[in-house]
Formats: structure tokens, sequence, C-alpha cells
């Protein structure tokens, strides 16, 4: 075979194994515990029309499709109110095939009612169900996995992952089509739409309690025109990072606080929620391939055994038995030991990842290293 | 088939999704495209009614029964005049303009007086303009 016969069959064996791997539940599980919240929080704006006794089809409408299957107004509000406790048993796991379908079913028949429903978050929030309800997300981190457990019948807890490979994909038309389209975009480039935007809204910032240099700063047009360089750039970076297994964390890490920042600063409704929660399917889909060896007999042991336990939502650690400092064992083989044990357990830590992954960088990860070392020697 | 139809359902969206983020460009609503704050733009309208008799009447008077705010809800359109941000975008807004347009003159069977209706749309883009274009309902037929 050539080189490139070679690298056509690699590809071709890579593009199969999407489809025919089973790879682990447990990232689409988290993400389908924090997507009931989201759809609760996506109806709010529906369910306040609905306390006005308003609905969509109360004055002009625009249909997307004139075949598209409406109901009158109270059978609209049942519909609407059942996605309730349909989210929250989303979440629980509990019935998670009628739930999953259910709400999927209504977001996605709500979003088509009307073009006036389009907002780039509801659309990500159609995307991501549609990838929860084509996968058994419901057989981990459920209340059916437990029951299933408990009638001595435990549910598989892997499955091909093709549509979360796909949703991969989607996650980075997010960043690229936003990124791309500023880049592309004289006028975003050169920091005239931003500028604009905090010109029209400055006397928001003057009534808060942003100090007078800081909204001066945002105030100048000087300001947006590096501004709007660093936006493109960080949208594209963190598409670029997320993709490749070397820059993934920093991916994900700037993905993160991205997503706070644009939560705070602008109205993007349940967009930062979902593409924050989203960030989980970036995880490799295996669990337990890394052993922490903890002596549990010290104070210090126990107390990191227990954190482990509570904050491994990703199940990346299989706890052993050990003596002295945490020793880590990377799937690869690898092995650190003390504080470099501890610094990478909680870097695979979900809850924490967003505070101590600067502490990757090497010069940060030596200080972090050695202050957490000095703990298991002292 | 069921080896099949992931593999096809995969190919299919992805080449959806590159097809309308290029798409994007023209569409005025940016379906799929994530084009989120592509532009700054602001927007006001003057909607009149046009009576069979040649007359031009604001909407924000009521007529026949009818309150525009009450028929047009949807996307800032009930209160049309005054400068405001077009969150998506003015080109979107004006779209749904000319539609809400377009609905009104079809569904408000009780007024017997209303030929068509026109807006004088005026939006800024990105801190030029103002720029003003005209949108006129469909005609109706005033027995």
């Amino acid at each position: 075979m050539t080189s490139s016969e070679v690298a056509r069959h690699g590809l071709r064996a890579r593009f199969d194994a999407i489809f025919d791997e089973p790879r682990s539940l447990r990232a689409l599980g988290l993400l389908r515990i924090f997507v009931g919240p989201i759809v609760l929080l996506h109806l709010v704006p529906f369910l306040e029309e609905m306390a006005a006794g308003h609905y969509y089809a109360d004055g002009f409408y625009s249909p997307w499709f004139a075949w598209f299957p409406e109901v009158p107004k109270n059978v609209y509000f049942a519909l609407l109110v059942a996605t309730i406790p349909a989210a929250l048993l989303l979440t629980a796991g509990l019935f998670t095939r009628f739930a999953k379908a259910y709400c999927w079913g209504f977001v996605t028949w709500n979003y088509f009612l009307c073009q006036t429903h389009f907002h780039n978050n509801r659309t990500y929030l159609l995307v991501v169900l549609t990838a929860l309800l084509l996968t058994p997300c419901g057989n981990v981190l459920s209340l059916d996995a437990w029951r299933a457990r408990r009638r001595g019948a435990p549910l598989p807890e892997v499955a091909p992952l093709w549509a979360m490979y796909l949703l991969r994909f989607e996650a980075l038309a997010v960043y690229l089509g936003s990124g791309g389209s500023k880049l592309f975009e004289p006028d975003w480039r050169a920091g005239i739409v931003t500028w604009d935007r905090v010109l029209r809204y400055r006397h928001l910032l003057e009534e808060s309690i942003a100090p007078t240099w800081f909204v001066e700063l945002l105030s100048e047009q000087s300001f947006h025109a590096a501004f709007a360089k660093v936006a493109i750039a960080t949208e594209i970076f963190i598409a670029l990072g997320l993709v490749f297994r070397r820059t993934r964390y920093a991916g994900a890490f700037v993905a993160f606080w991205f997503h706070v920042v644009i939560g705070v600063a602008l109205a993007v409704q349940v967009f930062s929620y979902l593409a924050v929660a989203a960030l989980l399917i970036w995880a490799t889909p295996t669990v337990r391939d890394r052993t922490l060896a903890i002596d549990e007999r010290t104070p210090e042991g126990k107390r990191l055994a227990r954190r482990i336990r509570r904050l491994d939502w990703l199940a990346r650690f299989s706890l052993v038995p050990g003596e002295g400092p945490p020793r880590l064992t990377e799937r690869e083989g690898t092995e650190h030991v003390g504080g470099a044990a501890v610094a990478r357990a909680y870097l695979r830590m979900p809850l924490l990842f967003p505070f101590v992954a600067p502490f990757a960088l090497p010069g940060l990860r030596r200080i972090a290293i050695a202050r957490l070392d000095r703990r298991w020697h002292s | 088939m069921r080896r099949l139809l992931p593999r096809v359902s995969f190919v299919v969206v992805v080449a959806l999704q590159v097809y309308f983020i290029a798409r994007g460009t023209s569409d005025p609503h940016k379906h799929f495209a994530w084009r989120p704050f592509n532009e700054s733009d602001t927007w006001s309208a003057d909607v009149d009614r046009i009576t069979r008799d040649g007359r031009r009447i604001p909407i924000e008077e009521p007529w026949a029964g009818y309150v525009w705010g009450e028929l047009v809800r949807q996307r800032g359109l009930g209160v049309p005049r005054g400068w405001r941000h077009a969150s998506s975008g003015a080109k979107s807004t004006r779209a749904f303009l000319q539609e809400a347009l377009d609905w009104v003159a079809t569904h408000t069977p009780e007024d017997r007086e209303t030929l068509y209706y026109e807006a004088q749309f005026h939006f800024t883009r990105n801190r030029r303009g103002p720029y003003t274009v005209v949108l006129r309902s469909v005609e109706r037929e005033v027995p």
C-alpha cells in the first residue's frame, strides 16, 4: 500500500469507529442532567406569554412551513406546561426515553411554529437535544440506571457515539461560523460594531459600578479596534483548540470564560449555560482509565479521596489504596507523584477545571505543584 | 440499513450545516448560520394605513376595533416608531415588518376602509446612515 492509501485506510477506520465502536456515555449523561434546567429556562418567555394569556398565533406570526401542524391555544398551553415535568424527568433520568423525546418534540415543534422563535441559543438547544435523543444517555447517572441495577439487569454504559461526534461538529460550526463571519466583515474587524454597541448602551455602564476610567476606555474607538481582533481570534482559537487533543484543555478553558463573559455582558438567553455544559462532550469518552492510589489512613489522604469521589463526575479515575503521597498513573502509563498527581487529578474535575487549568501552564505548574507537595511532605 | 442510516445522517447534517453557513451571507435572518452579533443596526418605522379615499393614517390610531400593538407583538414591531437596536440586524427586522404588514392586511376583516399599509423603514448600519426604504403590504379587497 502507498502512504496515501494507508492514510485513506486510517481515515476510513476512524470514520467507521465513530459509528461502530462503543464508547462511554458518561459525558452525555452528565450533559443530560444540565440540559433539563436549560430547557426550563428557555421556556420562561413562552410561560410569561401564557401567564399574560397570549400565545404566538394571537397576532402576526410567520410560519416556517405552511403545512406545519398547529393546535388550538389551550392545547398549546397544555403541551407547553407538560414540558416542565418532562425537563425535570430528563435531569433525574427517570423514564428518560420518554422525557428526552418529549423535550425534543416540544422544543423542536415550538421552534418551527414561528420564524420569530428563531434565536441561535434555541437552535443550539435543539441540536443538543437531538444528540441526546439519538444516544442512550439515560443509561448512566440516572434513576433509570439505578432502578435497572436494583432489578439485577444493569443498563449498558457504552454505545456508539456518532451523535456526540456530530454534536462536536456542530459546536465547531458555532465557533467557526461566528468567528469566521466576523473575520470577513470589515466593520467587525475594525471594531465599529462593538464600539457602536457600547456607545448605545453607555448610559447603562455609567449607572453601573464600573469605574469612570473603565467606561471611558470602553468608549474609545481605538480600544475596539484591538478588542474586535481579540474577540475574533478567541472564537477561532476555541474551535481549533477543541479539535486537537493537545490543545483541548486550553480550548475548553478559554471557551468557559468566554461564555461566562458574554453571558454577563450580553443578552444571550440560555446560550452561555448551554455552551458551557456542552463542553463536556470534548472529554475523551472512556472511564476509569487512570489510576489514583491514595493512602486513606492519613487525614490528608482521606480528604483527597473524598474530594475525588465527589467531583470526579466524568469517572476519570479508578481509586485504589496506596501508601505515601498520592500516585497517579495516566492512561498511557506515565506516573505522577504527590503534588503533581493531585494537580493533574484536579484538572480532570469538571467543577474545578475552569479555576485550576491556568496552573497547567509551565511556570504556574511548578508553583502549584510545589505548594501541593508541601502538604504531602509536612 | 442500521449500519448505513447513521452514516448517511451524519454526512447529510454536515453538508447541510456547511450550506447554511454559506447561505448566511444572503439570508436576512441568517437561519442556522451561527452569525450572532454580526452588525450594530438600529431601526425605526413610520407605519400608515392608506385608505380607499387616499388618506394616510398612522397605525398608532386604533381602527375598526383593531390596535396595531395587539396585532403585531413580536420582535419589537408592536411599537415601530422610535429608534431602537435591531438585535438580529436591520435586514431581519425589515423582512419581519414586511411580513407583518401583509399579515395585518389579510387578517383584519372588520376594516372596510384600508386599501394597504405602508411603512417608511429607517435604519442605520454600523454607524452609517440613516437609510430609508418603503415597504408596502399586499393590496386589500375592500367591499
